[in-house]
């Protein structure tokens, strides 16, 4: 260490008081040039100012900067090298401590300084220094005023900036040293390397975005001290220990003054690693990152920046900087950008707020220096679209919710993998390591999550996956996807400057969702009424209704659903918390869900509130569009009580509004047949609603290690991948299911489709020598295909898929007094479990689980069978629409009771 | 012994002492008000948790609760909600979002605030310093 100072102090030529006393005169000088351009009634927009327009006030700053920096090195080393010098001069005691004194007012210049900046990290500092003064018992009050002086002013801190601190020091110098001035040939060695340095690095200002505040770097490491520290004022009894300890050192003897100048130094090592900890590795929140982690060059905020000060006074920037809500440099070249929503227009927002960057330099490359070029992906949507000014309240819910994390998906895979003995635990596709199960995701489903980040600039299409916020808020207009076409095709030169942007909005369109929930379960597919078939383009009938998708994959036209038909999108149904998540943890995607089919369809009126009833985000979504004309009141979903916003009682009729479409729907109630009675009263309104369901069958999936395959979470290529080999693709209603709730015995009929009626082969995968796995899973179902007619009772009461036995014949034998229910399957029993390809469930009998990917959902038992097929029974003979029938609805009892000679039930257990 | 140069030495320390008392005393009176004792906050108030500079708001249908955004620690703004917590950005206090502490280094709950409504402004005055 010592040998490195001498080293320095010899290449500066001089010895270190002198350099000290050098560097404070040059900060004095270049201090004296930033007088002017500083205002200290808006210390911040000045020095802002300062920095987009006139690159001789930044030069002199970071001079100012830089010299201030030195001096304060050079007298803590100067005070060093004096402890240790052996042949030292004593001090008079009276100067030694006015000394002394003088190194806390080194430390207080430099920490006006840096409140003088006005940035978010002085502000804080500021309020530090305040609360911390004021632990001091008698006169702390009086200090903090004395230094600080009135909230939100910064006169007395400049005062003593320029005046109070820098004459004592000044005094001091010159009692101790009997001279102001320095060896000439010093001066200038100095003045060379600082210029250089204040014509490379830049002295620090806070963008007032990043949530990490960071005091001076010399107090980075009593940050970190304070930290630990319950009361902080400990930490000024501390430093003053330190500086008493300081002040007599010269006066010890022998080994005591060599201990205690050890003890010096160890306290300053210490405080060096608590400096590098603050500096390095803290990130917003006060959280431990480390550098190779994601998303440290953005969490780490580094206050040093290189950037050479464009030497020029720019009057055309600065009068459009006056025009602009936002002073950032970005403007100068992108200026006049279009396409923007209201809410993102740069004139209010800027650019920086999205896209980060240097807001302060003029330098291109500076300026795009760690740019977020497509901001809104969720590593860095605290960062963008997520800061404190927009929408902080987003990102920690979205980071929580079942498009980001995919819970379901993964557990129920880990589930029917054998991996995990229950599909309802939370997981997280994040960190999904390489398991069979896991790796099965990564090559087949781990696209689509919200954390998939996009990386290229286009709208959302079909094809694309994930994408943060911009999976759903994205749109380009035709201007500005020719403008990326161009781009794209090499027509616009680089160096062109793009002039439409995307926009940002809550115009979200049904295509948004559909590059994700066209899989799977296929919702977006079947919601428009079509099915995927096995086909291939070129297999593409002549006849009948079918399309290709982006993909290549060829739909069968089948039937939309009814709200589709009416031209609703997703959005007109679904809110912003199911969406993007409530801040809870779910483990599917029902329990995310709010909304149900009887919050719109109702026979008793719902309630509504007014507008200064409703949460933020709601009103904010409300008053994008437009949809706040005075007195408007919005529903709350009759059963989920949820805000639905665009549903309103109108010239006395419930309706709901197309939030984007603006056209008026009725909410119809629902049909007589579904209120009345009791005898149906357990069935969910999809069991009977439900248009048709997709349903796969005979599907294989094993390990091919030879083949080349896709990591969807890594988004990088793999050797050899999980493929599945599909045997049928179906359509039809759907087979019902028994949903268990957890209080009183309650059970709700609701649709399911053979989510996984499949084999794997595990050991292609881990080389050992397992059984291939075979699964016969049902999973609950909404399949968006909502027809306005319900199912007839014969569809559900005489149909074999209904009940869960597959597709066949289902018969029911009437010989001599006795009925008897025969079936027969149209699939051949399966080699492993011995029921018919498409079964849920035995004819008659009950399943043997696990049976389905729910552990509150199952097959019906025998009992249930029996129920569902005496009605069945009756419906062989009695119209549906008999009265009979009719009666049966109100007391099916009393109907069985009645019943004449001539009705014939199935005997027995069938 | 009283020397002439004693009686100038003591004379200077007593001059001194004057001075800084009277600096103390003027310093005083210039600084009272220096304070702002009351913010006031017009129209909507939105749910959950909102920032307004030195307070901190929580509405939760119709319970209304302001917090003094000044960190119990050593007095930092907090600005911002992350996961349900508050976190001071300038050593990594946590406060629920009414106030208690999750992990210090502070001590002491977030301070709550009195305020009163003004139904004819429709302004909520909140008490800075109760
Ligand atoms: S000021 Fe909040 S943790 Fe220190």
């Amino acid at each position: 260490m010592r040998k490195f100072l001498i080293y320095t102090s010899s290449f500066l030529k001089d010895s270190f008081g002198v350099l000290a006393l050098g560097s404070f005169l040059l900060a004095l000088l270049s201090g004296v040039f930033l007088v002017v351009p500083y205002d200290v009634d808006s210390p911040y927009e000045s020095v802002r100012n300062m920095m987009l327009v006139n690159g001789y006030a930044v030069f002199f700053r970071n001079l100012h900067y830089w010299s201030g920096q030195l001096f304060l090195i050079f007298t803590v080393i100067h005070t060093w090298d004096y402890l240790y010098r052996t042949e030292k001069i004593p001090e008079k005691r009276g100067v030694w401590f006015r000394l002394v004194v003088s190194l806390a007012v080194t430390v207080l210049v430099m920490l006006t300084g840096f409140l003088l900046k006005g940035d978010a990290d002085s502000l804080q500092a500021r309020r530090i220094m305040d609360s911390l003064m004021k632990t001091i018992p008698a006169g702390g009050n009086f200090l903090s005023r004395f230094l600080l002086g009135k909230e939100g002013s910064f006169q007395l801190i400049y005062i003593h900036h320029i005046a109070t601190a820098t004459i004592f020091l000044l005094i001091v110098m010159f009692e101790h040293a009997r001279t102001v001035w320095v060896n000439t040939r010093s001066f200038i060695r100095l003045t060379i390397l600082l210029v250089i340095f204040s014509l490379v690095f830049r002295a620090p200002l806070h963008d007032n975005l990043n949530p990490v505040v960071k005091g001076p770097w010399y107090l980075i490491g009593l940050q970190e001290i304070l930290h630990l520290m319950k009361n902080p004022a400990w930490s000024l009894v501390i430093i003053l220990i330190l500086f008493v300890v300081l002040y007599f050192i010269p006066y010890l003897k022998g080994s005591r003054q060599i201990n205690t100048r050890r003890f010096l130094l160890l306290s300053f090592y210490l405080y060096g690693i608590f400096t590098l900890t603050g500096y390095f590795f803290r990130g917003k929140n006060w959280q431990w990152i480390w550098p190779w982690e994601t998303g440290y060059r953005t969490a780490v905020y580094f206050p040093f920046q290189a950037d050479i000060p464009a030497f020029r006074i720019d009057s055309a920037l600065l009068s459009s900087l006056e025009n602009s809500a936002r002073q950032e440099s970005c403007i100068a070249c992108h200026a006049g950008m279009s396409g923007f929503s209201p809410s993102h227009d740069p004139g209010a927002t800027g650019c920086f707020i999205c896209h980060r960057g240097d807001p302060f330099s003029l330098n291109k490359n500076r300026a795009h220096r760690n740019m977020i070029l497509i901001p809104g992906n969720i590593t860095d949507a605290t960062l963008s679209c997520g800061t404190a000014e927009c929408h902080p309240e987003i990102p920690s819910r979205v980071e929580m919710s079942l498009m980001n994390t995919a819970s379901g998906m993964v557990s129920v895979n880990r589930f029917v993998f054998g991996e995990s003995a229950s599909p309802s635990v939370h997981s997280d596709i994040r960190d999904i390591r390489h398991s069979p199960a896991d790796a099965h995701l990564r090559n087949l489903c781990a696209a689509c999550h919200l954390s998939n980040e996009k990386t290229q600039a286009g709208p959302i299409n079909q094809l694309s996956r994930g994408g943060g916020c911009n999976a759903c808020h994205l749109n380009y207009s035709p201007e500005a996807l020719a403008e990326l076409q161009q781009r794209r095709s090499g027509q616009a030169a680089d160096t062109t400057l793009p002039q439409v942007h995307p926009s940002l909005s809550v115009n979200i369109t049904s295509d948004h969702c559909f590059g994700c929930h066209s899989r799977s379960g296929r919702i977006s597919t079947s919601y428009s009424g079509w099915h995927e078939t096995l086909l291939k383009p070129e297999e593409i009938p002549q006849t009948g209704n079918y399309q290709m998708m982006d993909d290549q994959r060829v739909y069968r036209y089948i039937q939309e659903d009814v709200h589709h038909t009416a031209g609703m999108e997703c959005i007109d149904c679904h809110t912003s918390y199911e969406i993007m998540g409530d801040g809870n943890v779910y483990l599917h995607k029902e329990e995310q869900v709010k909304i149900t089919c009887r919050d719109c369809h109702f026979t008793e009126p719902p309630d509504a509130i007014p507008l200064d009833q409703v949460d933020r985000e709601t009103r904010k979504i409300i008053e994008l569009r437009n949809m706040n004309e005075p007195g408007r009141k919005y529903m709350l979903g009759k059963e989920s009580g949820e805000i639905i916003l665009n549903a309103t009682l109108k010239n006395g009729q419930w309706m709901l509004e197309g939030k984007k479409s603006g056209t008026w729907h009725p909410l119809n109630p629902p049909a007589r047949i579904c209120v009345e009675g009791s005898s149906h009263s357990n069935l969910h309104c999809s069991a009977c609603h439900t248009g048709w369901t997709p349903r796969c069958l005979g599907c294989h999936n094993s390990y091919d290690p030879s083949s080349p395959g896709y990591d969807h979470l890594r988004n990088t290529e793999t050797r050899g991948t999980w493929a599945e080999w599909v045997g049928l693709h179906l359509a039809g209603p759907p087979t019902l299911g028994v949903k268990e709730g957890k209080e009183n015995n309650e059970k709700t009929i609701i649709p399911a489709t053979p989510g996984m009626i499949l084999t794997i082969d595990r050991s292609s995968y881990t080389g050992k020598n397992e059984p291939v796995l075979f699964r016969r899973l049902f999973a609950p179902m909404e399949a968006h295909t909502t027809s306005s007619e319900g199912r007839s009772c014969r569809s559900c009461h005489l149909d074999p898929v209904a009940l869960g036995y597959g597709e066949g014949n289902l018969e029911y034998r009437v010989e001599g007094n006795t009925g008897r229910w025969i079936f027969t399957p149209k699939y051949a029993p399966h080699q492993n479990d011995g029921l018919p390809e498409d079964a849920w469930t035995a004819f008659p009998g009950n399943a043997i689980p696990p049976f389905s990917t729910r552990e509150w959902f199952r097959p019906f038992s025998r009992e249930e069978q029996q129920s569902v097929l005496l009605v069945g029974a009756c419906l062989e003979c009695h119209d549906e629409d008999s009265g009979v029938m009719n009666e049966s609805l109100i007391s099916f009892r009393k109907v069985l009771d009645e019943r004449s000679r001539s009705c014939i039930l199935p005997a027995g257990s069938f | 012994m009283i020397s002439r140069r004693n009686v100038l030495r003591k004379m200077k320390w007593i001059i001194l002492a004057f001075l800084g008392y009277a600096g103390y005393k003027t310093s005083l009176r210039t600084m009272s008000t220096e304070k702002a004792t009351q913010y006031r906050i017009t129209g909507h108030l939105a749910e959950g948790v909102s920032f307004y500079g030195p307070v901190i708001l929580q509405k939760n249908g119709r319970h209304i609760r302001f917090f003094s955004s000044s960190c119990t620690h050593l007095g930092c703004q907090i600005t911002e909600e992350s996961n349900r917590k508050l976190v001071c950005p300038c050593h990594g206090s946590e406060f629920t979002t009414d106030g208690k502490i999750l992990k210090g280094p502070a001590g002491k709950p977030l301070r709550e605030l009195t305020f009163s409504y003004h139904r004819e402004k429709d302004e909520y005055i909140v008490h800075l310093s109760s």
